[in-house]
């Protein structure tokens, strides 16, 4: 038996051992309240996270920590979801059941189309018409107009867009000598395109008062202009102009300065702009180290417990411990996502290791920094651990990606 | 290079995520206790209605304050003499807040542990679902006197034992109804003479010559024998200014205990400017002046103005109790009872034990001192000096008994003066010490405040010597 086999079982085993603790837990507090719901639960998730480990270590070949990862995450979030609400815990269940889906499709798709680096106006311009639908007859929920509704479904296409951000710039970049040179007239324009298309997402997600999303493009785009842009002072270039376009948004926007005045103060406001931040922090406050126990807090004192703030819930009811669990799952996460690049050979596929580890990275750490009040707040939520379909199924899309670029090499 | 970069990208997003583990340490230990104990945590309140709040008794177990539950499961407080104690106990109401006792006692009476999760997981045990109580200093019978003196009046009686500092009655007038607060809180809020302040402990007052024992003692201990002696004219002009005796009375040549006995005016600011505002001020120190007193309920620093002013006006205006200086009732209380108890402050106590509702005690308060405000030997001689004062023909004496104290007429910017008398009574079994101001009562200390003192004294005998 390798030690590669011992560690990548151990992992396995402490999903499983925290799964049981966990459940255990919640099919026991509040005991006058006690349904057979919660059994079903439990069984259900085990059941679910169990054959889908097995499928993917039998059938998938390359990366094992990597849904190791994700299934720790998402039990940790599911079952937080479902002690705050038993019905969005079975809904959650479900998204996780179509997340496994998008993620063997995701694969199959990245492995057997051909010539997916050679798309990059078409991921372009799939990301412009989301955000263009979602304007168009999108709905503004807890202040962002974010969300497409389709009968009882609500979408969040931002979601997939990030995704659609990385395959651009990475194909982009693949295809860099083709767009070097382009010329309008006298004006260099090929050196300005990346930047002037993807200005305009973020545009439109400003638009949006998707405050997340902006963050998080800009962190991609950042990090794989540090990486990739020949031309380095474009860099500096990118840089200035975000700080410049932050400033003047900021100047523009209310909304941006609610933002700031509620992270530099949040107490000052704390019947009003302040309400959601400061709850967050009783909740992590009161928990300490190792919690509460789960059902023994009150997390439902806390706005978007299950989505935007489910890690004020899970450190006040499981413990900051646990809180620091999640945020080493995701070093863990975005190492071994970066670590695929190092091994790759194709050009695309390192690139959009590279982009998907900083997506995963950039977002889990604006809202960790969000409900903790190091950064100020933007509602965004945790891939893998928060409520939400449209979240879900990006983060197992994206993951099934980064599966599959995994295997390359052996491919090759 | 592209190797290179991508390192650098993984070492700079690795020491990010472990700067917000680190972060998280930090709020733990250094932040987190600060912000969970914020009255806006709805965390803190849901204990409340899990917990039946724990009962408040008198010395003698006469009950004050309980709770039962209604037939929705709320809580309610109920108060047996709710007007008496609406200062010392206080109210606990779900919108007004908590103040008093109920708020100092809050965790005690809820039985909170202050190790939260231990707490929680004992109660998860063994739910006890009722908080402790707690048991007074006070007794009952001389807070209800002490109220009724007070009628007609606004003002403040405090009364305590001065050797042990326990609190005996502390009684505010006007007062209001702790059980009544949603009918009359706008109108309480609005009220110019403010029934919702705890006079005893957080009124300010000018003490006028109640103050001239701080200014004795500092006298005492600064000044020889001769630089004691005095010769009175009736009036002194310090800096241009003139300062007058009372009804322009002149005595002569005097020394400090005549000088106490007439509440000579000249004497005090004329030997307080010679004392100088350094040993004053270092003198009022050691009657906690400018200091916090600990104390079961807040307590208002009282202020004296001897480290701030340097000029000789309101040196010698301080001296004899006026100017600047401000003093709770409960300041001068203490002040009489460290003369009484031969230079020794004792630390005053409300609470005397906190009891499970087993009846086992879970803090019972020790008596301390709080400060030494004067050697033995000076303070024996101004307490003599005190008696003295008493003696010579004020209304707060006691056939057989001995009795000490000063009364006061201090000047307000209101025109009308306040009414000041504090006193102690050396008795064996009972050594008391009280302080009574009467408020803006346009009247003399030594008419109106000593007999309420004198009166004091005799229920406390009455009631407390067996």
């Amino acid at each position: 038996m390798t030690t590669k086999q011992v560690t990548e079982r151990s992992l396995r085993r402490s999903v499983f051992l925290f799964q049981a603790l966990a459940l255990f837990l919640v099919i026991i507090y509040d005991a006058e309240r006690m349904t057979l719901n919660r059994l079903y639960f439990a069984l259900l998730l085990v059941g679910v996270t169990y054959i889908a480990n097995l499928l993917v270590r039998k059938l998938l070949k390359g990366e094992p920590y990597l849904f190791i990862i994700a299934t720790f995450l998402l039990s940790i979030g599911t079952i937080m979801i479902f002690r705050l609400d038993s019905t969005s815990g079975f809904k959650q269940i479900i998204w996780i059941l179509a997340g496994f889906v998008m993620y063997f499709l995701s694969y199959l798709a990245m492995r057997f189309i051909p010539k997916l680096d050679k798309l990059t106006f078409l991921y372009f311009g799939l990301a412009v018409l989301l955000f263009v639908a979602t304007l168009a007859v999108g709905r503004e929920i807890n202040g962002a107009r974010n969300w497409i509704i389709v009968g009882p479904i609500s979408i969040q296409p931002t979601e997939i867009s990030k995704i659609l951000l990385v395959l651009f710039i990475a194909s982009y970049y693949s295809r860099y000598h083709q767009f070097e040179d382009l010329r309008v007239k006298n004006f260099p324009a090929g050196n300005y395109l990346l930047l002037g298309c993807v200005y305009f997402l973020m545009g439109l997600a400003v638009l949006q008062k998707d405050l997340g999303t902006v963050l998080i493009f800009a962190a991609i785009f950042l990090a794989m202009q540090y990486i990739y842009e020949p031309k380095r002072k474009m860099i500096l270039f990118n840089f200035l102009l975000m700080a410049g376009g932050g400033t003047v948004a900021t100047l523009l926007f209310s909304h941006i300065r609610v933002r700031l005045s509620t992270w530099i103060n949040p107490w000052e406001y704390i019947d009003t702009i302040g309400y959601q931040i400061t709850q967050s922090l009783f909740a992590i406050a009161s928990g300490g180290f190792l919690g509460t126990g789960i059902g023994l807090g009150m997390p439902q004192t806390i706005p978007l417990a299950e989505s935007d703030f489910i890690f004020a819930a899970i450190c006040e009811e499981m413990g900051i411990l646990t809180g620091m669990g999640i945020i080493m799952l995701f070093l863990l996460l975005c190492y071994r996502s970066y670590k695929i690049a190092f091994r790759q050979t194709d050009f695309f596929s390192r690139a959009v290791a590279i982009g998907l580890a900083t997506m995963f990275a950039a977002q889990s750490m604006i809202i960790f920094g969000g409900v903790l009040k190091l950064i100020p707040l933007t509602g965004i939520t945790i891939p893998f651990v928060s409520y939400g379909g449209s979240s879900m199924l990006a983060s197992f899309i994206a993951l099934g990606i980064l599966q599959c670029l995994s295997e390359e090499r052996e491919r090759a | 290079m592209e190797t290179k970069r991508t390192v650098r990208l993984v070492a700079a997003v690795s020491v990010l995520f472990v700067l917000l583990v680190v972060y998280m340490t930090y709020f733990q230990i250094f932040k987190a206790d600060k912000i969970a104990m914020n009255s806006y945590n709805q965390r803190l309140s849901v204990d409340e209605n899990a917990v039946v709040r724990g009962d408040i008794y008198d010395k003698n177990r006469v009950l004050l304050a309980t709770s039962y539950k209604d037939e929705e499961g709320d809580n309610i407080r109920e108060y047996l003499y709710p007007v008496l104690y609406a200062h010392v106990i206080g109210y606990n109401h779900v919108s007004y807040g908590k103040t008093g006792l109920e708020l100092a006692y809050n965790n005690a009476l809820l039985n909170v542990d202050t190790q939260k999760t231990f707490g929680q997981l004992k109660n998860l045990i063994a739910p006890t679902g009722k908080g402790n109580d707690l048991v007074l200093t006070i007794d009952n019978r001389l807070q209800e006197r002490a109220y009724q003196q007070l009628e007609g009046h606004k003002g403040s009686i405090v009364l305590l034992n001065y050797q042990t500092g326990e609190v005996l009655a502390m009684a505010g007038r006007p007062s209001f109804n702790p059980m009544t607060l949603d009918a009359n809180w706008d109108e309480l809020l609005s009220d110019a003479d403010s029934p919702l302040i705890n006079r005893s402990t957080q009124g300010l007052y000018t003490p006028g010559s109640s103050f001239k024992v701080i200014t004795a003692a500092a006298i005492l201990e600064n000044l020889t024998r001769e630089e004691q002696i005095y010769e009175d004219r009736g009036e002194t002009v310090i800096d241009g200014y003139t300062i007058k005796n009372y009804l322009n009375e002149s005595f002569g040549e005097i020394d400090l205990e005549t000088a106490l006995i007439n509440s000579v005016n000249t004497y005090f600011a004329d030997k307080g400017v010679q004392v100088g505002a350094s040993a004053l001020q270092t003198t009022a120190r050691k009657f906690m002046m400018n200091q916090a007193i600990p104390f079961d309920i807040p307590v208002a620093e009282s202020i004296s103005p001897f480290a701030t002013e340097r000029g000789l006006t309101e040196i010698a205006a301080a001296s004899f109790g006026q100017g600047k200086t401000l003093v709770t009732p409960l300041q001068m209380a203490l002040v009489i009872a460290s003369i009484a108890n031969e230079g020794k402050m004792p630390a005053p106590l409300l609470v005397d034990r906190v009891i499970s509702p087993e009846g086992e005690v879970i803090t019972q308060k020790s008596q301390s001192t709080l400060s030494t405000v004067l050697p033995e030997g000076y303070a024996k001689e101004l307490k003599d000096d005190l008696i003295d004062t008493v003696n010579a023909g004020t209304r707060a004496m006691i056939e057989g008994k001995i009795v000490g104290g000063k009364t006061g007429t201090a000047e307000t910017a209101s025109g009308l003066t306040h009414a000041w008398f504090i006193a102690f009574l050396e008795e064996e079994d009972l050594p008391l010490a009280v302080a009574v101001v009467l408020e803006e009562d346009d009247s003399l200390g030594g008419r109106t405040a000593a007999p309420i003192a004198r009166e004091m004294f005799l229920d406390a005998m009455y009631l407390e010597i067996p």
